[in-house]
């Protein structure tokens, strides 16, 4: 999953920031492009809601070109972005829940039903968010930056101000909690491996 | 991606699972946004101040304020208008009131011509000879006794 740069790339890179900066939206749309689906992945894992997911993405895109002038080349532009869609997307999902907890009237279900395999798909997603929701905000983030972007320790450290060794900690410790979460979703997902009991 | 372990790849696969194909209309979508944002940006301060109006309203009115008085300062000067210290009158006293107006007689018989002289008129004996009664005499015995018994 994870894209190794070419230096010709990071150039190139380097040149479309300095475009955006300037207000060239050509130049920023093809500098984001190749991360929407990237980003998508992030912010509908953590919203599961399509509406929503766009959402975050969007307040991302809009944070991102705000933030342009503090962006640092040494940082991989998609580690950037894949860091501001990890924390917008919580908090578009926090706030989501708080609204919902104003209003009064049924809950509308995030997933519409389907087809009972297309349900247990949705099941399951859900119960890889509850187990990402209920984590601390950094652990959380460390984990989509790892299992939806496909980071490297290294571009995880950078998209969260941290050291590559804190980085390295934090996903395992993030990894680890998720494992015993979804232990049960494991086995199913490989039925050849012995379960541990 | 760095090297993933057996049980990291077993939760890689788990999240492929379910993170689902993005459709190419919302990528689009967001990609034809991307495209507008750097026209949508308003700098911050810009942001505020819309949300503000009656704030910037009222910082307009005190910039306007503050450039008038600037400007009537000078203008008073022009008009030759009296400094506000003009009005502060100092009040006549009459001569007799003013003790440094007052003329001493020449036959006043209170009036010491010269102060050292007198002075020395106490029966030829300085008054100053009168601190030797506050001496202490040099065989005073009560003064040695309270002496040696403050000793520690």
């Amino acid at each position: 999953m994870a894209i190794e740069q070419t230096g010709d790339a990071r150039t190139g890179e380097q040149d479309l920031v300095g475009r955006a900066r300037e207000g060239d939206g050509l130049a920023f749309r093809r500098l984001v492009e190749p991360h929407l689906g990237v980003l998508l992945r992030i912010a509908t894992r953590v919203s599961q809601n399509p509406q929503l997911a766009e959402d975050a993405v969007q307040e991302t895109l809009t944070i991102a070109f705000e933030r342009l002038s503090g962006y640092r080349h040494e940082t991989p532009f998609r580690a950037y972005l894949a860091g501001i869609a990890a924390r917008q997307a919580y908090t578009l999902v926090r706030a989501e829940r708080r609204r919902r907890k104003r209003e009064e009237g049924a809950a509308h279900p995030e997933v519409p039903p389907g087809p009972e395999e297309q349900a247990r798909a949705a099941t399951t997603a859900r119960q890889v968010r509850a187990a990402l929701l209920d984590m601390p905000d950094k652990r959380r983030e460390a984990a989509l930056l790892r299992l939806d972007a496909g980071l490297s320790y290294r571009d995880i450290a950078l998209a969260l101000g941290s050291t590559e060794g804190s980085a390295r900690v934090l996903v395992h410790t993030a990894l680890k909690e998720l494992r015993e979460r979804l232990a049960p979703l494991l086995e199913l997902e490989d039925p050849h491996e012995p379960s541990i009991g | 991606m760095s090297h993933q372990s057996d049980e990291e790849e077993r939760l890689q696969r788990l999240f492929d699972a379910t993170a689902g194909a993005p459709e190419g209309e919302r990528l689009d979508r967001l990609a034809r946004f991307a495209a507008q944002v750097p026209a949508r940006h308003v700098p911050v301060w810009k942001r505020w101040l819309r949300r503000t109006p009656a704030l910037a309203l009222a910082f307009a009115g005190v910039t306007v304020l503050a450039l008038w008085m600037g400007r009537t300062r000078p203008l008073a000067v022009e008009l030759g208008l009296p400094h506000p210290s003009a009005n502060v009158v100092e009040e006549p006293v009459a001569e007799e009131d003013d003790p440094f107006a007052l003329e001493v007689p020449e036959d006043d018989e209170f009036m010491i011509d010269d102060p050292l002289a007198a002075l020395d008129d106490n029966g030829g004996e300085s008054p100053l000879a009168l601190l030797d009664l506050l001496a202490i005499p040099e065989d005073d015995a009560a003064l040695d006794t309270w002496s040696e018994a403050m000793k520690p």
